[in-house]
């Protein structure tokens, strides 16, 4: 049939209105584009929104987490810092007993092997700094330990006033003494 | 109505050509859709349906005037439409005559539709409605006229029933312009320079001669009837007997009456006439071109 028309004549109908153009076409498509659009961006949207939700939910579980492992971190920090602070106050302890350490080195060092010391104090008077009250408390003690001591404190240039020699039971003995530093 | 022409603009039914647009060849107009095709003749009407796929189904024949046919098989041939689209082929009171010098040029056909007179001039006769063939090669054509009254009743009638004609045309006239076109277009070479060309359609018949390139003899009958086969030769006879040796002659049928074409593809094989007739050729031809 190829290009043939076939031919017609036929009453012509006065209702009919004209073709719209082709151009107009680009309307509906444009329509269907938007409409196409819309539900690409929209479902993308929701999609997006979607996936934002898990990775806030994720972000939260991880800041929780982060937030734990900060706490238990805090609380390790804090018993490290108290650790601190108590070798700190011991190293502080330890830097102010500098000063009496020989007096203890010394006092333990005169006393002879078969005397017992079952107690040995060092007091020193917050008030009354040159001032240091030494309290032994021995067994098996006699005047000679006594002396000894005494002549030890010498040594190191203390000296000591208003001794008192306390007996302990049988064979103890309580040394109490004020040792005073003599500066030259 | 806003609602309609928004939903039809949406759908693009607003761009696709109208139901009864003549511009645009009926395939085209009924993509998917079932169409009827009605063939109108003096004592008997037939038909076929198109499928939605475009193809040849449903046919049926019935004798008798076509307004009482009509009102009986009205639901019947509406089943066979979307839309109650149909094509009618007249083949009663019509004529083909040779004309010369007509007007053409690209909107001959649709001018001829709407104001005939501005294309035929003085050969215009306002109880006739028009349909043109030209030669494509020379200034002559063939001009059918069928009778303004038979096409409107037919029209009215099928609006009784709630058919709509998308196409009214002849079926001899349709038949005719396709064979040409088949031997002036379709032929590797063109058409012979002489040649006859015998169309017959449901008792309807006509004959067209060229002769050194030009068309010069038509004779036409309508309304002959199957059972007229003498009175066919007769017309077909006067065309043969001035035709030059050799001639060749070309034979186009469409009927229910294989007799009939038998009998006159009998007398004219004696001349050497070659049957161009093709299977369904009518239907096909007024219900896809």
């Amino acid at each position: 049939m190829s290009d043939y028309l076939c031919h017609d004549f036929k009453t012509p109908r006065t209702d009919t209105a004209r073709r719209l153009p082709n151009s107009f076409r680009l309307i509906p498509m444009a329509f269907y584009a938007a409409i196409i659009g819309g539900a690409y961006f929209i479902t993308m949207d929701v999609i997006n929104y979607k996936r934002s939700q898990q990775r806030k939910a994720d972000a939260e579980q991880v800041k929780k987490q982060h937030e734990e492992e900060r706490d238990r971190h805090n609380a390790e920090l804090a018993t490290i810092e108290s650790a601190a602070a108590k070798g700190e106050v011991v190293a502080k302890w330890i830097e102010g007993t500098r000063v009496v350490q020989p007096i203890c080195v010394k006092a333990a060092a005169t006393v002879s092997a078969d005397v017992g010391i079952s107690d040995l104090s060092i007091d020193r008077n917050v008030e009354l700094p040159a001032q240091i009250d030494l309290i032994v408390r021995m067994s098996g003690a006699t005047q000679q330990t006594i002396t000894d001591i005494e002549g030890a404190m010498g040594r190191l240039n203390y000296r000591a006033y208003s001794p008192q020699r306390n007996p302990i039971g049988e064979k103890g003995l309580e040394y109490r003494t004020t040792l005073v530093f003599l500066n030259h | 109505m806003l609602l309609d022409e928004i939903k039809s603009v949406l759908s693009f039914a607003a761009f696709r050509p109208d139901a009864d647009d003549a511009g645009i060849s009926w395939s085209k107009r009924y993509e998917g859709r079932k169409t009827l095709l009605l063939n109108i003749s003096r004592n008997q009407t037939s038909w076929r349906s198109i499928n939605r796929k475009g193809k040849l189904e449903e046919s049926g024949l019935q004798d008798g005037e076509f307004a009482d046919i009509a009102p009986q098989r009205g639901e019947e041939w509406r089943s066979m439409t979307d839309g109650g689209w149909c094509v009618v082929s007249l083949n009663n009171r019509f004529i083909i005559s040779l004309e010369n010098n007509m007007m053409r040029g690209d909107n001959c056909v649709a001018l001829l539709r709407s104001n005939p007179r501005a294309v035929l001039g003085p050969k215009y006769d306002r109880g006739k409605r028009y349909a043109i063939c030209h030669h494509p090669e020379t200034t002559t054509s063939l001009l059918l006229a069928c009778e303004e009254s038979l096409v409107k009743v037919s029209e009215d009638v099928l609006k009784t029933v709630g058919i709509r004609p998308g196409r009214v045309c002849c079926g001899l006239f349709a038949l005719m312009e396709h064979a040409i076109h088949q031997l002036f277009v379709g032929q590797r070479g063109g058409a012979p320079s002489n040649f006859l060309l015998v169309a017959a359609c449901e008792g309807s018949i006509a004959a067209l001669a060229q002769q050194d390139g030009q068309w010069k003899d038509l004779r036409c009958r309508s309304g002959l009837g199957v059972e007229a086969v003498d009175t066919a030769l007769q017309i077909v006879s006067p065309l043969v007997a001035k035709a030059p040796p050799g001639t060749p002659v070309f034979f186009v049928c469409e009927g229910q009456d294989e007799k009939f074409r038998a009998d006159l593809m009998g007398h004219l094989s004696k001349v050497g006439a070659s049957d161009l007739t093709q299977e369904d050729m009518l239907w096909n031809v007024i219900g896809s071109s």
